[in-house]
C-alpha cells in the first residue's frame, strides 16, 4: 500500500458506541486489520469496529496520523510518542486493547514498553496495587519464591 | 419523589449486601456480572420495595434522606472501580509482549505478584533472551549443547528420578553455581576461545 497523501481517499470507521470517524486511507491502513479490509475491497461502507469506543478510536487515529506523516523525523516521533503515552491506566488499557484488535504493531510496542516501564523497579506489593492484582500465594509459597529469587540479587 | 428515594434505597441495599462479602470477591464479582443482571436485580428490589411501600410509614422518610447522599458516594466508588484495570485482563500475547521487555529483576518481582504471573515469568523463552544477552559471548556451542543435554536428561524421568519439568531457570542456576565457571569468568579476560572452541 503506497498511496501518497494527496491521492488518499477517505475511509469511515464506526466505533462501538456508534461514532463515525472519517480518516484518510493512508492513515487508517497503519492498522493491519483495516489494511486487509481495504485490500479485499470491503472498505466502502463505514467499517464497524465493535471492540473500540469512539474516544479510543480518536486517540488511535491521532497516533496513526502522526506516524503516517512522512515529514516527521525519528526524534520528533519519539518525543511525540513519549507524550502520547502519558495517560491514565484506563486509557492505556483501552489503547492496548484497540492496538491489539486493529493490529498496529508500532502502537502496541509503544504501550507495552510504557507498561513495562511502569513495572520496572517496583516491589511486588506495589505492582499488585498499581495493576489491581490479587495476591493468591500462601505465606509459605511467598517465602519459597523469595528464596528462589534471592540468589540473583545478593 | 418517594419512588426516587426508594430506588436510591434499593441501591443502598444492593451495595450493602455486596459489601458484606470479602472485598476482592466483590471486585471480581462486579467484573463478572453483566450490567443487565445488576439492572434486573435492582429492578426487582425496586418493585419489591414498591409493593411494600405502604408498610413504610412517613416517620421513616427522614431516615432515608441521608441515605440518598450515601448512594451518590457509592456510585462514585463504582466508577473508580471500573477504571481500575488488572494486568491479567490483557490478552495473552500482549502480556507476553510486556514481560519480554522486563529486565531479569523486573521479571522476578512480577513473578512474586501472583501464581499466574509466576508461571508466566518462569517461562524459558523469556529467560533465554536475557541469558544470551548476558552470557552469549561467553557460552560457546559446546557448552550450549552440553547444557541442552543436561536439560533433556533432567526431563527424562526414567534416567533420573525427576518427574518435574526443570526449566532453563533452574538449570541456569545450577550451571552458574558450578565453581569452575565463575572464577574463570572473573579472572581471565578472554574466556571466549576456551568456551567457544
Amino acid at each position: 500500500m503506497s498511496l501518497s497523501p494527496s491521492t488518499s481517499k477517505m475511509l469511515s470507521l464506526k466505533s462501538s458506541d456508534g461514532k463515525v470517524l472519517e480518516v484518510e486511507e493512508h492513515v487508517a491502513v497503519l492498522c493491519e486489520t483495516i489494511k486487509s479490509l481495504v485490500e479485499d475491497g470491503c472498505a466502502d461502507s463505514p467499517i464497524p469496529l465493535a471492540n473500540v469506543d469512539g474516544a479510543t478510536l480518536g486517540n488511535v487515529m491521532e497516533w496513526c496520523k502522526k506516524h503516517a506523516d512522512q515529514k516527521a523525523s525519528a526524534d520528533d516521533l519519539e518525543d511525540w510518542d513519549a507524550e502520547f503515552v502519558e495517560r491514565d491506566q484506563g486509557e492505556l488499557y483501552h489503547l492496548i486493547m484497540a492496538a491489539n484488535y486493529l493490529n498496529i504493531k508500532g502502537l502496541l510496542d509503544l504501550i507495552c514498553q510504557k507498561v513495562a516501564d511502569m513495572i520496572k523497579g517496583k516491589h511486588p506489593e506495589k505492582i499488585r496495587e498499581i495493576f489491581n492484582i490479587e495476591n493468591d500465594f500462601t505465606p509459605e509459597q511467598q517465602e519459597q519464591i523469595r528464596k528462589d529469587n534471592s540468589w540473583a540479587f545478593e | 419523589m418517594i419512588f426516587f428515594l426508594i430506588s436510591c434505597f434499593s441501591f443502598i441495599l444492593l451495595s450493602k449486601s455486596m459489601s458484606l462479602k470479602p472485598f476482592p470477591l466483590w471486585k471480581r464479582g462486579m467484573r463478572l456480572l453483566p450490567p443487565c443482571f445488576l439492572g434486573e436485580l435492582s429492578g426487582f428490589l425496586v418493585s419489591w420495595l414498591h409493593k411494600s411501600r405502604r408498610a413504610i410509614s412517613l416517620s421513616q422518610v427522614p431516615l432515608i434522606m441521608p441515605l440518598k447522599k450515601m448512594s451518590l458516594t457509592s456510585n462514585a466508588e463504582n466508577v473508580a472501580e471500573e477504571s481500575e484495570i488488572s494486568l491479567l485482563d490483557l490478552p495473552e500475547l500482549t502480556l507476553e509482549c510486556i514481560l519480554e521487555r522486563l529486565s531479569p529483576a523486573g521479571l522476578c518481582s512480577v513473578g512474586e505478584v501472583c501464581s499466574s504471573l509466576r508461571d508466566r515469568c518462569r517461562s524459558d523463552h523469556l529467560w533465554e533472551k536475557h541469558m544470551k544477552q548476558k552470557w552469549g559471548r561467553v557460552i560457546g556451542d559446546a557448552v550450549y549443547r552440553e547444557w541442552q543435554w543436561y536439560i533433556a536428561s533432567r526431563k527424562r524421568p526414567n534416567l533420573l528420578d525427576r518427574s518435574k519439568q526443570q526449566g532453563l531457570f533452574e538449570s541456569l542456576f545450577s550451571i552458574w553455581s558450578l565453581s569452575w565457571f565463575r572464577p574463570k569468568m572473573e579472572s581471565t579476560s578472554k574466556p571466549v576461545e576456551f568456551f567457544a572452541s
